[in-house]
């Protein structure tokens, strides 16, 4: 009897080694947030601010953090499991005023220089994590500092040892190289009459913009984006945007809409529309939502703000044109004080700009062109 | 010393099982097992995807042609992916493409095993050889295609065009399309190496089942109340037990569609909301009324019919297109919000906190006075506390007492002013849309509006809100031309 009782307690005190040791051998969840040695890993961001700039771990720990669980499949058929604790990158993006959803993608960067770009579907529907832990645990060192998480979808867009982040707008085409003052344009136009409520106001066919200011062939468009000056950004298919119209006259203008869409798609206070590689920007709206500036007596938009909105296409000389379809061509160097954009008297955009060759000045501004 | 002898005993055996185990390991990891998956899709609840021959239904030890087999029945498969409606047709898929069509009833003898050499394989006792396909993928169920809810509609504002179920869709040829997923890229050695992803999806056009003219404007509604307007440039997509909306230029995808509006118009119930918003900012005072449950169809039977001699007098009313799901609280959403159901926050019967500002919002930042006068339960919560009349007298409407009310609040200097009767729905739901009680109470509801309107010094907006259709409501409403379009009226 004493003997079956040693043997019991033996076998409870090895019981309770193995337990002991079992135990020890889970590490504790680390909480979101918790400092680590991964903190001061720098991931480059580029596309949200004028310039790139850099931001570390120790930065995305400082956001609220979430977790989800989320199972995807590998190209090789592996399915990985994960439960990812990190901000959502459209918490990030709330500190610089932004969603996912403006953006036509976002490229992920690895340190092993893997990358791939996240569409605006995704971005549009999915939540996006930058995890930093993975089920309690720090990542491991070769997924570190962050580890894209994006639930639903295919792993290939889950970047480990994520170091870049470049944020695109538009579409993935290439950027404007063009811009077409709307202000100008119209009058050069055929306006007809538009049925407005009690009003009747004057009304141009996007097509006719479209035709005679931008390749309205360009192949590679399929939506066109458009913004208004209270911020309100939408795109629109090639073929509703080109069966629309842009009434330039009366409440609300300039306001594109259509007889045939619904009003929620229509825009009213319309800044900025782009068809391909040729923005057409409202001179007038402009002067609501943007910073002014003055130059000698002239109070107007800066040239640079105007290139800001468009995202023009970086280049070395400039073409601007007048209605009368007479042109200067100014290198950036000529553009001394970076030009200014205002009203002329006859309400129509003019530029301005005193540089090194000295005052340029052209009236009943068209357009401006960047030369290669 | 016997139990030292069992001790020894013992340790060997448990060596000689760790060493067994281990070698068993070792053939698993080198000829790991895998069964492929077999899918249960089409018109079916639930889709299935199995990789275990006993994941579902009871394994059956069963001999055909001197082969025995483990087996379960597909009917116990079929039941458990729960057939929507009536099955009538199975279909036996194989790998190859091979695919064996056999009628629903008369399944009792037909089994689903899984062997190496096969792999998934039907055995069907009774059918004809042909039937017994073998590598099997895929088990597609077809309805009678009587169950409209679970169907695929396009729908024109005069006509129902097609109504089509997913399994019937998978019965038909349909295309594999190659949909870019993604580019991944990753740099070696100084040059850049590319992966383009694709995902095959089965697809076809709108124009394979009705008339589409080239560029012609489609609605795409899902059923959890989002759309889009797109042409027929885009493709529908055949997956499991539902169907997807595809533009790859785009890479639009609108997940289970419900159906699809050729020829919209292009006045919806969102519009009362921008139209509202104008007269307020154009300074004038404006009352909306809206109608719960009055459709488009309705009110031109009632018309005909010469119940709504009102209706008749302020002239044809806009056909507006109406907000998927068909619930009175979606729709009533959209005309305060000008949104759909997928902005606005309201999308199915319980919610009731918008996500957006409503035009009670616009009003107070226009320094409007707004009420807000209701039949029935408050619906949503909005920025206006509203004032809900209730069925005092027993008659089964709240209508006679929200008509009442009005005449005191018509003069105190409101200028939006937002009434919502609710008896067309109550006896739409209780009779049905086109029953006599349904009229009477379309006809109680004209006379109101006569008298409210002839009062009032502003602009009027008068809109059905969609929400009742043969008794059904919500996800469960038909997707047809009756239930999808309201009348539209705006007035002086």
């Amino acid at each position: 009897m004493k003997v079956g009782y040693m043997k019991l307690q033996l076998l409870l005190i090895i019981l309770l080694l193995v337990v002991t040791m079992t135990a020890c051998d889970q590490k504790a969840a680390t909480p979101a947030g918790a400092p680590g040695k991964w903190d001061s890993e720098k991931i480059v961001v580029h596309g949200l601010q004028e310039q790139d700039f850099e931001i570390t771990l120790g930065d995305l720990k400082k956001l609220p953090a979430v977790t989800r669980r989320a199972e995807s499949t590998r190209a090789n058929g592996k399915k990985i499991k994960v439960d990812a604790t990190g901000p959502l990158l459209d918490t990030f993006l709330q500190q610089y005023g932004k969603t996912q959803k403006d953006f036509s993608c976002v490229r992920f960067s690895a340190k092993d220089k893997y990358s791939i770009a996240v569409p605006h579907d995704i971005l549009v529907n999915r939540p996006v994590i930058l995890s930093y832990i993975n089920k309690g645990q720090p990542l491991e060192d070769d997924a570190q500092p962050v580890q894209v998480v994006i639930p639903g979808e295919r792993a290939m867009y889950w970047v480990g040892s994520m170091n870049r982040m470049d944020f695109e707008t538009g579409d993935s085409r290439k950027p404007a190289n063009k811009v077409v003052f709307l202000d100008t344009a119209a009058r050069n136009l055929p306006q007809g009459d538009y049925q407005y409520y009690d009003s009747v106001d004057q009304a141009i066919k996007t097509q006719d913009l479209i035709a005679k200011y931008a390749d309205i062939n360009d192949p590679t468009v399929a939506r066109v984006f458009m913004k208004a000056g209270d911020g309100l950004q939408k795109n629109e298919t090639k073929t509703n945007f080109l069966s629309a119209f842009i009434k330039m006259t009366g409440q609300e203008a300039p306001k594109f809409l259509a007889p045939q869409l619904p009003q929620g798609m229509h825009i009213k206070g319309l800044l900025l529309i782009i068809y391909g590689r040729t923005a057409i920007f409202n001179y007038a709206e402009g002067t609501t939502c943007l910073p002014k500036q003055t130059f000698e007596d002239k109070e107007g938009i800066a040239f640079s703000q105007i290139v800001k909105q468009i995202g023009l296409a970086g280049g070395n000389r400039y073409k601007f044109t007048s209605a009368d379809g007479k042109s200067i061509e100014l290198a950036t160097t000529d553009l001394g004080n970076g030009g200014l954009i205002y009203q002329n008297d006859q309400g129509a955009p003019a530029f301005i700009c005193t540089g090194p060759s000295g005052k340029k000045m052209v009236d009943e501004l068209l357009s401006i062109e960047v030369l290669p | 010393m016997v139990s030292k002898k069992y001790w020894l005993i013992g340790i060997c055996l448990v060596l000689l099982g760790l060493v067994a185990g281990g070698m068993a390991q070792g053939v698993n990891f080198r000829f790991p097992r895998y069964i492929p998956p077999l899918k249960v899709v089409g018109d079916v609840a639930n889709s299935l995807t199995l990789q275990d021959p006993g994941g579902v239904g009871k394994l059956e030890k069963i001999t055909f042609q001197g082969t025995r087999y483990q087996a379960v029945k597909l009917a116990d498969m079929i039941n458990a992916a729960g057939p929507v409606n009536k099955a009538e047709q199975i279909c036996l898929v194989g790998l190859d493409g091979f695919t064996s069509v056999i009628r629903a009833e008369g399944i009792d003898d037909c089994y689903i095993a899984f062997s190496a050499k096969n792999g998934w394989e039907a055995v069907n006792l009774k059918h004809p050889m042909s039937s017994n396909a073998k590598l099997l993928n895929e088990i597609v169920v077809v309805s009678d295609g009587s169950c409209r809810d679970f169907a695929f509609n396009v729908i024109d504002p005069d006509s129902q065009l097609v109504q089509i179920t997913p399994g019937q869709l998978l019965t038909r040829p349909l295309t594999a399309f190659p949909y870019p997923e993604g580019k991944a890229v990753v740099e070696n050695d100084g040059k850049e190496y590319e992966s383009q992803v694709f995902t095959k999806r089965l697809v076809f056009k709108l124009s394979e089942l009705t008339a589409v003219n080239d560029g012609e404007n489609l609605l795409v509604m899902d059923e959890k109340g989002n759309y889009r307007l797109v042409d027929d440039g885009g493709y529908f997509e055949v997956r499991d037990n539902y169907i997807n909306y595809l533009q790859p230029d785009t890479r639009t995808i609108l997940e289970r569609v419900k159906g699809v509006i050729v020829h919209p118009p292009a006045a919806s119930i969102t519009d009362a909301y921008y139209d509202a918003k104008h007269y307020l900012e154009s300074g004038n005072k404006v009352l909306m009324v809206v109608l719960d449950g009055l459709t488009y169809h309705q009110y031109t039977s009632a018309v005909a019919n010469g119940a709504a001699p009102f209706l008749e007098k302020i002239g044809s009313a806009t056909r507006a297109v109406g907000i998927y799901p068909l619930e009175t609280n979606v729709g009533l959403a959209a005309m305060l919000t000008g949104k759909t159901a997928e902005e606005s926050g309201i999308a199915a019967a319980g919610d009731q906190v918008l996500k957006v500002p409503s035009i009670f919002a616009e009003a107070h930042r226009l320094k409007k006075q707004a009420l807000l006068l209701e039949a029935g339960p408050k619906l949503l919560e909005t920025e206006l506390q509203p004032v809900s009349s209730t069925d005092q007298n027993g008659n089964g409407s709240a209508d006679d007492e929200l008509f009442d009310a009005i005449p005191a609040n018509l003069d105190k200097g409101y200028e939006l002013f937002m009434v919502r009767f609710h008896g067309i729905h109550d006896s739409g739901q209780r009779c049905g849309e086109s029953a006599e009680e349904t009229m009477q109470a379309i006809s109680a509801t004209d006379k109101y509006l006569a008298e409210i309107v002839s009062k009032w010094p502003g602009k009027v907006i008068i809109a059905g809100n969609p929400g009742t259709s043969d008794q059904l409501i919500g996800a469960a409403a038909k997707f047809n031309n009756h239930a999808m379009f309201v009348p539209y009226w705006r007035v002086k």
